[in-house]
């Protein structure tokens, strides 16, 4: 190998050519679960480009929308278990009492309000199909307190929650 | 250029810190892997504008540009949906919101929407049972494949170009599956081939005055204000016509998908057009009014809510009845799923007959039970011929995918404490099917020779077993128990006919374990009683087949089974309680045909010409004599007059073209097996004769094309070896998979393989 000074410039160039270029960078997040358009669609919203955290198979999605000084929020999060008879019921337990019992979403799947403030109502389905578990929440941070419709809401977060059991089946 | 001796060298410091900023930015900017740790937050300006797009109407060409942009297209340039057959006007894509909701239509159409809500159309994509499959293909092969199944599961996702890798199109639309505005947009179809062959046309529901297609939704005082211009564009004469559900009721597995060869999936649509209900095919063994699939699953009835379309107060249903019992289950729709129960309990679709009795150690033969008079004893071993006729239904039984389907003949002998003597076909409890049953499913299979139960069809390179009874035909099951030694009174016997929709190993790969057991339906069911001791004839039951036929069904089964000497004299029975039944001669004309007797099969043939004369069955069966006694002439009449009679019959069009291939007259044998390929475009007959035929005629790239054709839909001969492999691992399978086998409550393994002689 022949002998020549040793040079950061050429690497830093290229890292940085890398981080610039346009190719690479306008990759865009996708979660797994559902795809930007289709969650703006089922919550109503225009929903930004999703946040995705976690590692696969276990990976949460939280899209978020401002409009008139109202914040929705989707966020879906799924969890692989090793043991579905031990390891769902502390998921499961993330909708407290009085939860609905809803027909045909998964394995099984619940129902409950989970209002995170007194300002921010929420609307959560939790479910599971075989060994993974699956949550969804949609919320609502109405500061200047617009009228919703709970029923929406909750018709919302089960075509969500349909959405991501079928892509879990 | 210099290389480095060392396999591992170091790097040159510049380099690594290069490397691993570059390592890192690429994991960062690649935002779409899914092994990401780090949350990410990413540009979106572009998916916005899909959004709109996909929510409207819009501009088509501006969407269709931008979902090009980054669609895979895996298949070739431009091509939308290959390995599926969906087509669209325009050739491009269009968007979701080009096709009115289904809330939109059933605002007036209310009966149709209450129906339709809760039928499989409208859940066609999202159930459990079908998701299960299409994402094992997503995950495996890539989303681009699952066009395949899409272009009938769900037409707007293929479309519109959801099918592909990071979509961005809305799909909202998913719960709705085969909407209004997809059938109802349908402008033309495509060959009989399948997969989607249908072209739609850019959903409208009006038309203007020059009947021109006005495309989107239009206001509802508009539609009431013209109403025929409202049907103008939602309705075709062709939709009808069966050959409109055989766009998806016809599949294949072509290479695109599976990267191996064309294999047959299912032919609905051919067990129709080859059934006497199309009375398009002189080959029938018993004859009927013509019905289409819309006959029997579009039936018209009274409508309970608002409906427009409805005629003289009824309305042809939107629910299509058919076997379906799982959808309905799962999704909690009672309505659809006891519709679905009395469906397949109505009809009188399947006879079941216990026709026979064999007493083993005398080898005596009983039959037909109940018309003839016998004497039981403790201790007889008895065999019974249970006789299953498919009597009105105007495809198999088991139609479409019998990999998931479960149909299986239960079979029960009591005595008169209720105490079970015998039990074939009963359910376990892990919910499996006795593997000993008699079933009416199959069994493909992958290159490893192992049944492909995940419904996996791109890896299906053989079927090792494949039971059925087609539309019109009879199957003979055989069941042999002793009578006990210290038995008395009587016995009773019965043998139903079980469905359920799916099979339990179905289910537990779409649900694990842990689900409910899904309905199990009796379709039909014949019981007899017994007496240990005399048993004097009796009237028949109102649901039974008068003796000639009961005869004639026993021939028909031992012929399917290869039974001939058998099947004769079944047969013979026929004519001798029916001697003005022509069919009766023509049956025994054909068995002697099988059979290679063709001295008493030109007799009886003759005979049944006397007594209905120019009778196209007859005829035909003639014709093929008349070739192999080499009378050209008389083979050609018969084969003509045969056409004449049933222009749309595969069988007759495809013997006529070898007559003709055979006197070299090329022309006319060409146009026999166009004619042929019209009716059923994966006919290997037609494949492989037009293309020694274009060749002849100078048309070598039609020719070329034919060859090809030929070449992926004839049989790999490599093919059996893996269905061998799986029937060598199998022997519950191997004997069933042996026409004449019995089920027998005497032998440790349930069955014998070979009937022995008894």
């Amino acid at each position: 190998m022949r002998n020549r000074p040793l040079s950061l410039a050429p690497g830093l160039a290229l890292a940085i050519g890398l981080l610039l270029s346009p190719v690479l960078c306008t990759a865009q997040a996708v979660c797994p679960w559902m795809n930007q358009a289709t969650a703006s669609g089922l919550v109503g919203a225009p929903l930004g480009a999703p946040v995705l955290s976690g590692s696969a198979p276990s990976i949460a999605c939280t899209y978020r929308a401002q409009e008139k000084g109202e914040a929705t929020t989707l966020e879906i999060s799924v969890v692989q278990m090793s043991d579905p008879a031990t390891q769902y019921a502390p998921h499961r337990a993330r909708c407290r009492p009085p939860g609905v019992a809803l027909t045909a979403i998964g394995n099984e799947a619940i129902l409950c309000r989970a209002d995170k403030s007194p300002q921010t109502y929420a609307e959560r389905v939790v479910g599971r199909v075989r060994d993974r578990a699956f949550i969804v929440t949609v919320s609502i941070n109405a500061r200047s307190k617009p009228p919703f419709n709970r029923a929406t809401m909750e018709d919302q977060a089960k075509a969500v929650a349909e959405q991501v059991a079928g892509f879990l089946f | 250029m210099l290389r480095n001796s060392s396999p591992n060298p170091p790097q040159p410091r510049s380099f690594a810190w290069g490397i691993a900023a570059a390592t890192f930015a690429a994991v960062f900017c690649v935002g779409g892997v899914l092994t990401s740790v780090h949350p990410i937050h990413a540009q979106s300006d572009s998916t916005q504008t899909y959004q709109k797009t996909a929510a409207t109407p819009g501009d088509r060409g501006e969407y269709a540009a931008k979902v090009a942009s980054g669609y895979n297209y895996f298949f070739g340039k431009g091509d939308i949906s290959t390995p599926g057959n969906a087509a669209v006007e325009g050739n491009t894509f269009i968007q979701p919101g080009a096709f009115p909701t289904a809330e939109y239509c059933g605002h007036c159409h209310q009966e149709a929407y209450h129906q339709w809500r809760q039928a499989l159309h409208s859940n066609s994509f999202r159930t459990p049972f079908y998701r299960t499959s299409v994402n094992i293909l997503n995950n495996t092969k890539g989303i681009q494949f699952s066009r395949h199944c899409d272009s009938c599961h769900n037409p707007i996702a293929v479309l519109s170009g959801g099918l592909t890798q990071n979509s961005v199109v809305n799909r909202s639309f998913d719960k709705d599956g085969l909407t209004c505005t997809t059938c109802h947009s349908i402008q033309k179809l495509q060959s009989t081939a399948g997969n989607g062959g249908y072209v739609m046309g850019v959903p409208a529901v009006m038309v203007d005055e020059n009947c021109k297609r006005i495309p989107g939704e239009a206001s509802y005082a508009d539609i009431l204000a013209h109403p025929d211009r409202h049907s103008k564009a939602v309705m075709q004469d062709f939709y009808h016509t069966p050959e409109f559900c055989a766009a998806c009721h016809k599949a294949n597995l072509p290479r695109p998908l599976n990267d191996y060869k064309f294999i047959t999936a299912f032919t609905t649509y051919d067990e129709w057009q080859n059934s006497k209900f199309s009375q398009r095919n002189p080959l029938t063994f018993y004859t009927a009014d013509f019905t289409p699939c819309q006959g029997c699953h579009m039936r018209r009835a009274a409508n309970t809510l608002p409906e427009p379309g409805a005629k003289n107060g009824t309305f042809a249903t939107h629910t299509w009845p058919a076997g379906n019992t799982a959808v309905p289950f799962y999704y909690g729709f009672d309505e659809q799923l006891s519709k679905t129960i009395a469906f397949l309990k109505s009809g009188n679709y399947l006879n079941v007959d216990l026709f026979a009795l064999r007493k083993m150690k005398e080898g005596k033969t009983i039959a037909p039970l109940g018309s003839t008079p016998f004497t039981l004893a403790a201790g007889d071993v008895l065999q019974t011929l249970v006789v299953l006729q498919n009597k009105n239904i105007g495809h198999s039984l088991l139609p479409e995918v019998r990999d998931l389907y479960e149909a299986w003949v239960e079979f029960t002998v009591t005595d008169s404490n209720g105490n079970e003597i015998f039990h074939s076909g009963f359910i376990k409890p892990n919910g499996m099917l006795d593997e000993r049953a008699h079933s009416f499913t199959n069994r493909p299979v992958n290159t490893d020779g192992v049944f492909v139960d995940n419904h996996k069809v791109f890896t299906i390179h053989s079927v090792a077993y494949d039971n059925t009874i087609p539309a019109g035909r009879s199957v003979l099951v055989r069941y042999e128990f002793q009578i006990p030694a210290n038995a008395s009174g009587q016995l009773t016997v019965t043998a139903k006919v079980n469905y359920r929709h799916l099979r339990q190993s179905y289910l537990n790969n779409v649900f694990g374990k842990d689900h409910p057991a899904y309905p199990i339906v009796e379709l039909t069911s014949r019981s007899r009683t017994l007496n240990i001791g005399d048993n004097p004839a009796g009237p028949p039951a109102p649901q039974d087949n008068p003796d000639w036929m009961r005869w004639n069904n026993l021939g028909i089964a031992y012929l399917d089974q290869l039974q001939y000497a058998d099947s004769i004299d079944a047969f013979a029975h026929v004519v001798q309680l029916r001697p003005d039944y022509a069919d009766g001669y023509v049956n025994l004309g054909l068995t002697n045909i099988e059979w290679e007797q063709y001295s008493p099969a030109r007799s009886e043939l003759e005979h049944a010409l006397k007594l209905s004369p120019g009778y196209a069955r007859a005829l035909y069966y003639l014709g093929l004599i008349e070739r192999r006694e080499a009378h050209s002439d008389a083979e050609l009449a018969d084969l003509t007059e045969v056409v004449r009679q049933f222009p749309q019959s595969r069988d007759a069009r495809r013997e006529l073209g070898i007559t003709y291939y055979q006197r070299d007259d090329n022309q006319h044998a060409m146009e026999q097996f166009q004619a042929l390929q019209a009716i059923d475009p994966d006919d290997l007959a037609a494949h492989y004769n037009l293309a020694l035929l274009y060749r002849r005629m100078g048309m070598k790239d039609e020719a070329k094309q034919q060859a090809a054709l030929f070449a992926t839909k004839k049989l790999d001969p490599q093919a059996p070896s893996y269905s061998l492999s799986y029937l060598r691992n199998h022997p519950e399978i191997t004997t069933e998979s042996v026409p004449w086998h019995v089920h027998s409550a005497l032998t440790p393994q349930g069955t014998v393989g070979l009937n022995d002689g008894r």
